[in-house]
Order: structure tokens, then C-alpha cells, then sequence
């Protein structure tokens, strides 16, 4: 028993070394990358506005991006370990505080589209799985097909163009209307799920694709396995054979789940931009150009934590759904 | 499986989101007092979100837009665009000032009606305070070599403040007017504060200009109301809410919809889908600004040499003849556009000026390459001389769409005189460092030109190559330099228009660049709103005088007051 505990917890301390590895790598690639970058967080313009060199450079030294980059990383990893993740030169507040309001608007939309084409598509694939072949199943393949071969940036547009522009049904940007701080509760909840609706649909409809066609495939190989014929054969009825089978076929599924993440993250990145979602990504876009290094490094210790997080949630998932993967 | 026991308190999670952590603080209805004639809320989008609203911080248009209407100078430019002296300067917080016998300085008696937006009455320290924010390198403000020339700024009394300068110069009014608004010493904090961008005033402004500042939702929006009392008297609109679009195409797309009512400027690709929409007027806006292909006239891997091609004069006055502007021009912008002839916009160079610019000849420009020894050799179409091939790299922005396209032209139209034209399309980052580090042949950007052209100096004479200097071409001419230092420091408006002229002919001839295009930004604005004028200074001046007459008005228009309205 105290074998098995202390395997276990061996399990869970190797798994959380890991996990702290990627991010301090992802972090310090990012932290190198960038400042290796041409240009400078206080680099002049060419447009004509009028900060001088010397000026440049002192405001470039009082953060300290003169010093040599292994000065300054020693700095931000003290700094990092401390929970001070720096100022943002871009945001000209703490990268913290951009972080706290920017990382739940992301978390709000990944969130929901995950969930969504979590749930769509494996109703979808599983319903496929069962009818492979049929006209149905055709359809259903071919509409996935379809919109898997889009890239989400692409069809953010479409849906942009469509229902914003051309049907005026649904608001093309923002989070909010300018007048929401007017408006009463009930149309401040019917504006904000307004505005939700676009990106979270050209996140969804990808996603929903990519999962319908992994769970077409895995419930259809667990269609054909001994344990439905013997299901059946038992007298259970249609339904319980479903369900039987589904459980089977989530197991593939939920591994893609935790692959997904980081996916849905870097496509959360297009959508914010053209839906102007206030998002960590559309931030980070906006520092990477400006070369805010201390916001850029926080945002890919951020992502690389949440990409981590979405594959433990993976392997836990894929441990409820197959009682065989709690060793 | 998720049993709805389990989904519940995640849908309760997603919907606090919703509602409290995701949207920031909202703020209750601002009463904008008698809405009267004046009225109407204009919603203008920007293509991005301000970083910060404290004055001494600003760096660019969208911080620019905001707080040009909350806070005030002590004097502004006048519509003729004029920086010497103080003629051409209209009283803002100042009502009049007073220069001393020696005019090392001056005395602004500051108006006694003007209050800031949180009822305190405007002083003298008020200035006082201000221009040590701005001039001390020791806080955070880019600008500070802009205050080089002033030495000091006393108190005389409670409303006059008087500058000290370091010695005459016809710059010394625009100094010490223009480059600085106002800020409130009462809510400045402690003076050892160097870190700015944490003062409350940097989210929440407090001014004293026609709007007056509501409330900032991160992420989303900033509203302003005309300040009713305010002693220039009141904004003719009520309300304006500035909302933020993460680029120049999701900022168009706010005004197709009906979302805001303004944007600059409309990308060239949104302007015929613009003049066809029934709710958007597309605004020509005439900038300070010029686009152009700048060359570097020293050699990138040594800088103490000339460049090997683009160094010999013949050969960029022969490119610049070989250039066919005015059709570039009308196949990039249409009409929203004119040829620029020198490195200045056209509203400072009056046609009596007597500019001669060089002018679209192919035969002549083939000649002037001829006679310097550049010639075609074998089946190449591309010229050369002693081993060294007429070709130039030309660095552009990889997002510039417009620039993109003359770019095309330019090398076309080039290549039949000899020369190749290579583009080098970069991330602007990588543009900048290339510019700034001197290491390019050519590049092609905008430039925008300080009123009265006082970033002559800065842009094009010799002591500007290096060092502070954005001389990036290294362009040097002891005549243009002589030239431009009369007109920058001279009080004869005599000598000033013929130092002008000298200065613009000899750049002009010497070619450092092609001067391509004085753009006509295209603003959109919503067929509801009468904006007046938009000065070529800021769109942002005019911003109160715009106009929704009542029959026009919508929905938010009613914003803030009595629903019998």
C-alpha cells in the first residue's frame, strides 16, 4: 500500500518537475528570442517623432536593457521567483496587472469553445461512428472536412463578413458596446453574450470538426469490438451499447484534448485580433511588435503553464473515462 | 462523465467571468447637465488602446487623440500652421502674456475662469510643476530635449508664470507654449516620483480642456462629456467615447457597422467600399506628413565612405527623374493623394517659394546615368561602373500595403533606366534598427513634419548624421545646412521665406530621396455627425466643434439623459 502511495506520489512530483521544466524553457527561449530581436522596447520611430538617442538610451538603461542579457536574465528569473514579473514598457503599468485583466478574457473564450467542441464533437463523431457509410454520416464527414481545412483566422473573417457586416445580426468587435455602461442588467447580458458569440463560433466550429473526426474513428473501431457483440448479445438494449462503446472511444479523444490546448491557444490569438477581444493575445501580438519584453516573456510562461495544465486535465479525463490508466 | 452536478458550478464560474472579471468596472451614467442644441454622443474607434492619459508621457496618436480634449496649452497654433514668434498662436489657458525687454522671457498671465474638471481654480504652479515633468530628465518624458532652450519657469504671482530662456530664438513661444499641456500640481503627488505611469492622474485624467474625463474600461473604451462649464465654453457634442480595435482593419469595420462613428485613416483598400456605404462619409484629411524612398548616402559597412552607388549625386538625381510620380500616385491613391516636391507638405511651400523640382524624364535621367559612367554591359539590362551594379535595396514595412504597391511601380518604372530595385520587406522592429543603425541602401516610410518645420534640423543637416540626429540618409550640404539654420533662427519673415527656399531647392536638387506622396488620409466618418474642419495638426483639434444636429441623432445620443428626451 505505502509502495503504491509513494510510487504515486513519485508520479506526481516527476510529472510537476516536468511541468516546471517546459515553462522554464518556453520562458528563457522567449526571454532570448526576443532580445535578440532588432529594435529595442524604446526604439526611435521613423515617423518623426522627436526622442533623441541619449534620451532613448537612458530611458532604454533605467530599465535596465542595457546591461548584458545574461544580467538581465538573472534578474527576471529572481524577479520571476519572486512573483514580480516586471513592468510592461508597452501597457506602462505591471505586467501583472495587464495579465489579471487581459488572462480571463482569453480563459473566458478558450474556456467556452473548448467545452463546446468538446461536447458537439463528440456527439457528432460518436452519432458518425455508428452510422458509417450512411448519408448522414457522408454529410456530416464532409461538413468537418470542410471547415478542419479552414484556418480559424479565415473563418473569423467569413463569419465577420457575414453576420456582421452584411446581416448586422450580431456586433463585429469588442467585448462590450460602447453604451454597455449605460444599459440596463438584462441588455448588458443579452450584449455581452452578443459580442461572445463570433469568436466563440469560429473557435467552436474548428474545433468541433477536429474532435467529430477523431471520435468518428475511435467509436468506430470500438463499434467493431468483442465487448459490443457480447454487449448485445446480453440482451442490453441499443442505448447501453452506445454508451458502452462511447467510453471506449473517449479514451483517443481526451488525449487530444490535452494536445488541442495550446492549438486552441494559438488560434484564440488570430480570433482576438480580428474580433478586437481584449484577450491575452491580442495583447501579446501588440508586445511582441513593440518589443515589451517583461509582458511578452510573462504571456509565454502564462501559455506554456496553460498548455501544461490542459494536459494534466488530459490525463485525468482520459483516467476517468478508462478506470485501466489509474496505476 | 460530467454530471450536471459538475457543470454547474463551472456555468456559474463562466458567468461571474462574464460579468465581474472579465469586463473591468463600469461606471454609472455621466449627466452631461444641458444638452440644448449641442448634444449627440460620437463614438471615434482607435486602432489601439492608449497606454497611458498623462500628458508628459504621450508618444502616440491614439494617448495624442484623448488627451488634446481633456487637457489645454498654455497657447495653440493657428490655422496657418506658423511657429515663429507669437503671432500665429491662439490663447488656450494662457489669455495673453507678456515678453520681457530683452525677450529672454516671457510672462503668461494664465485665464482666471479656467478650473480644473475637479473644481480647483488653475495657478501658476500648475505651470510651474508641468514643465519640471516635462524638461527634467530626471522623470520619465521623451520629450525632454524639446525644452533645452528654457532655463526656468517662475512664479509671479498666482496666475502668471514666466519662462526663462537661454538665449533668443525664434522658437522661443512655440517652446514654451506648445510642446507642453498643463497638468495639476495638486494631484502630481510627491516631486521624488519617477515613475509616472503609476500616478492615478495616468488612468484618470484631471484637465481643463472642453471634455472632461468619465471613465476608462480597460480593454474596451474611454468616455469623455463636454465639460459644460468649461471657461472656452462647452463642446458642442455631449459625449464621446473613444473604443479600441486591435488594428487599422478591425477599426474599419466598426465604422461599416455602425459601431463608431469615426476612424483615420481608412486603409486604401476600405475606401470604395466607404463612398458606397449609406452611413459613412469619407473625410479627405490633409496630414503634415509625406511619404518618400529615402537613400543612404554613406556606405553601410563604413559609414566614413560614400555609398558606393546611391553616394554619386547623378545617379539619385537620375533616379528620382526616371521616377513617374504623379502615376504612382494616381494608381495608389487616386485623388487621395498628391506628388510631394520636397521633404516638406505643400502647406508650407507656397507656390511663390519658385521650387523647381526634378521633374519625370527618362531620356534625361538615361543621359545624366550615361554621362556619369553607369552603362549597360552585355545581354544585362542593369547598369554598372567599375564592377559596381546599379542595384539598391529598399527596406519597407512587410504591413504597408500602399507602400507595397509604389514600391511595384517604382521598380518597374527604375529598371527601364538600368537600375534594380530589390525589396526587403520587414517587420517594422527589424525596419527601424536597420534604419537607425544606418546599415541600409535605401528604405521607404512617412514622415511627419513638426509644425513650422522646426525637425529640419533634425532630419536633414550634417549635424543630425549620427549621434541624436535621425539624419538616416547622411545627406550633407553646407548650403542646405547654412540655409536651414537662417530659416530656423531668423525673425524676418523675409529672410526666413528665402532661407526656406534655398534650403528646400538644395535638398531638392541633391536628391537624397525620391519625395513620392503627400497622402490625403482618408478618415470615415458616420454621415450623422457635421464635423467642421480637421485640422491638418490633429484630427483630434476639431473634435469639439463636431456637430450631430437633432434630427440625426440615435439611440446613444440620449445617453445620460431624461428618457422624456
Amino acid at each position: 500500500m505505502s509502495g503504491t502511495h509513494g510510487a504515486r506520489l513519485a508520479k506526481i512530483f516527476g510529472r510537476l518537475a516536468q511541468t516546471l521544466f517546459v515553462i522554464w524553457a518556453a520562458a528563457t527561449l522567449a526571454f532570448v528570442l526576443l532580445r535578440s530581436a532588432p529594435g529595442d522596447p524604446y526604439s526611435r520611430s521613423l515617423d518623426g517623432f522627436a526622442m533623441s538617442e541619449a534620451r532613448r538610451v537612458e530611458l532604454a538603461a533605467r530599465r535596465g536593457l542595457n546591461d548584458p542579457m545574461a544580467v538581465q536574465y538573472v534578474r527576471w528569473l529572481g524577479n520571476a521567483g519572486r512573483g514580480d514579473l516586471g513592468w510592461s514598457t508597452l501597457y506602462e503599468r505591471p505586467v501583472r496587472d495587464v495579465l489579471r485583466e487581459t488572462l480571463p478574457r482569453t480563459l473566458l473564450l478558450m474556456s467556452l469553445a473548448l467545452g463546446a467542441s468538446l461536447l458537439f464533437g463528440t456527439l457528432l463523431g460518436a452519432w458518425q461512428g455508428t452510422r458509417i457509410g450512411s448519408l448522414g454520416d457522408d454529410a456530416a464527414s464532409t461538413a468537418s472536412l470542410l471547415v478542419y481545412s479552414v484556418p480559424e483566422f479565415w473563418l473569423a473573417l467569413l463569419l465577420l463578413q457575414l453576420f456582421a457586416q452584411s446581416l448586422h445580426w450580431l456586433p463585429a468587435t469588442g467585448m462590450v458596446s460602447p453604451e454597455y455602461a449605460f444599459m440596463t442588467f438584462g441588455a448588458r447580458v443579452q450584449d455581452r453574450l452578443e459580442h461572445l458569440v463570433l469568436p466563440w463560433m469560429a473557435l467552436t466550429l474548428v474545433g468541433t470538426a477536429v474532435f467529430a473526426r477523431y471520435q468518428r474513428s475511435s467509436m468506430r473501431e470500438a463499434w467493431q469490438e468483442p465487448f459490443v457483440r457480447t454487449a448485445r448479445a446480453k440482451g442490453l438494449h441499443e442505448g447501453g451499447v452506445r454508451r458502452h462503446a462511447w467510453r471506449t472511444a473517449l479514451v483517443p479523444v481526451l488525449t487530444l484534448f490535452g494536445l488541442f490546448f495550446p492549438a486552441l491557444l494559438g488560434g484564440a490569438v488570430f480570433v482576438e485580433r480580428i474580433f478586437s477581444w481584449p484577450g491575452m493575445g491580442n495583447s501579446t501580438v501588440r508586445a511582441v511588435t513593440a518589443r515589451d519584453y517583461e509582458f511578452v516573456t510573462a504571456a509565454v510562461v502564462v501559455g506554456s503553464a496553460m498548455t501544461a495544465v490542459g494536459s494534466l486535465l488530459a490525463d485525468w479525463l482520459q483516467q476517468l473515462a478508462d478506470p485501466r490508466l489509474r496505476t | 462523465m460530467l454530471h450536471i452536478r459538475h457543470a454547474t458550478p463551472l456555468l456559474a464560474a463562466v458567468l461571474g467571468c462574464l460579468f465581474t472579471a472579465c469586463g473591468g468596472e463600469t461606471a454609472p451614467p455621466a449627466d452631461t447637465g444641458d444638452a440644448g442644441a449641442d448634444g449627440g454622443t460620437a463614438v471615434v474607434a482607435l486602432s489601439s488602446e492608449p497606454s497611458t492619459l498623462l500628458p508628459v508621457l504621450v508618444r502616440n496618436d491614439f494617448q495624442q487623440a484623448v488627451v488634446e480634449v481633456v487637457y489645454d496649452r498654455l497657447a495653440d497654433i493657428g490655422p496657418d500652421l506658423q511657429t515663429v514668434g507669437d503671432a500665429g498662436f491662439i490663447p488656450r489657458l494662457a489669455s495673453g502674456w507678456q515678453w520681457s525687454a530683452d525677450s529672454l522671457s516671457i510672462a503668461f498671465a494664465l485665464d482666471e475662469r479656467a478650473r480644473w474638471h475637479d473644481g480647483t481654480p488653475v495657478s501658476s504652479e500648475d505651470v510651474r510643476r508641468s514643465f519640471a515633468l516635462y524638461a527634467d530628465p530626471q522623470y520619465e518624458s521623451p520629450i525632454v530635449d524639446l525644452f533645452a532652450n528654457i532655463d526656468s519657469v517662475s512664479i509671479t504671482d498666482s496666475l502668471t508664470a514666466t519662462f526663462w530662456f537661454k538665449r533668443r530664438s525664434p522658437l522661443q513661444f512655440y517652446d514654451a507654449a506648445y510642446h507642453m499641456f498643463i497638468m495639476p500640481a495638486h494631484l502630481l503627488g510627491d516631486a521624488g516620483t519617477t515613475e509616472l505611469a503609476r500616478l492615478p492622474l495616468a488612468s484618470a485624467p484631471v484637465g481643463t480642456g472642453r471634455f472632461h474625463f468619465v471613465n476608462w474600461t480597460r480593454g474596451s473604451s474611454i468616455e469623455i462629456v463636454a465639460d459644460t462649464g468649461n471657461y472656452r465654453t462647452r463642446a458642442h457634442l455631449d459625449r464621446v467615447l473613444f473604443v479600441f480595435a486591435s488594428d487599422v482593419g478591425a477599426a474599419t469595420v466598426k465604422v461599416f457597422t455602425g459601431e463608431a462613428d469615426f476612424f483615420m485613416p481608412l486603409g486604401a483598400e476600405s475606401v470604395a467600399e466607404a463612398v458606397a456605404s449609406p452611413l459613412v462619409n469619407v473625410v479627405p484629411y490633409r496630414t503634415l506628413g509625406f511619404q518618400f524612398v529615402g537613400f543612404n548616402l554613406r556606405d553601410p559597412a563604413d559609414p566614413s565612405r560614400p555609398h558606393p552607388v546611391l553616394g554619386d549625386r547623378a545617379v539619385r538625381r537620375a533616379l528620382s527623374m526616371a521616377t513617374n510620380r504623379e502615376r504612382i500616385v494616381q494608381a495608389v491613391f487616386d485623388s487621395l493623394g498628391t506628388v510631394a516636391r520636397a521633404p516638406a507638405p505643400r502647406v508650407y511651400l507656397p507656390d511663390d517659394l519658385g521650387l523647381t523640382t526634378l521633374d519625370f524624364d527618362v531620356a534625361a535621367a538615361r543621359a545624366l546615368l550615361d554621362s556619369a559612367g553607369w552603362v549597360a554591359s552585355g545581354s544585362d539590362s542593369v547598369r554598372s561602373r567599375n564592377g559596381v551594379r546599379l542595384r539598391i535595396q529598399v527596406a519597407v514595412p512587410a504591413a504597408s500595403p500602399n507602400r507595397d504597391r509604389m514600391l511595384v511601380l517604382l521598380q518597374d518604372q527604375l529598371r527601364s533606366v538600368g537600375a534594380e530595385i530589390v525589396v526587403q520587406r520587414l517587420e517594422i522592429g527589424s525596419l527601424i534598427a536597420l534604419v537607425t543603425g544606418r546599415k541600409h541602401d535605401a528604405y521607404m516610410a512617412g514622415l511627419n513634419v513638426s509644425p513650422g518645420l522646426v525637425g529640419l534640423r533634425q532630419n536633414w543637416t550634417t549635424a543630425a548624421i549620427g549621434g541624436d540626429g535621425s539624419n538616416y540618409s547622411g545627406y550633407s550640404n553646407p548650403t542646405f545646412d547654412a540655409a536651414t539654420e537662417t530659416f530656423l533662427t531668423s525673425f524676418d519673415p523675409a529672410v526666413i521665406k528665402r532661407a526656406l527656399a534655398t534650403a528646400m531647392q538644395t535638398i531638392v536638387d541633391d536628391a537624397p530621396g525620391i519625395w513620392l506622396v503627400e497622402e490625403l488620409s482618408p478618415a470615415g466618418m458616420s454621415t450623422r455627425i457635421e464635423p467642421g474642419v480637421l485640422p491638418s495638426i490633429g484630427w483630434w483639434h476639431g473634435l469639439p466643434e463636431w456637430q450631430i444636429p437633432p434630427e440625426r441623432r440615435i439611440e446613444r445620443d440620449r445617453i445620460g439623459l431624461p428618457t422624456s428626451n
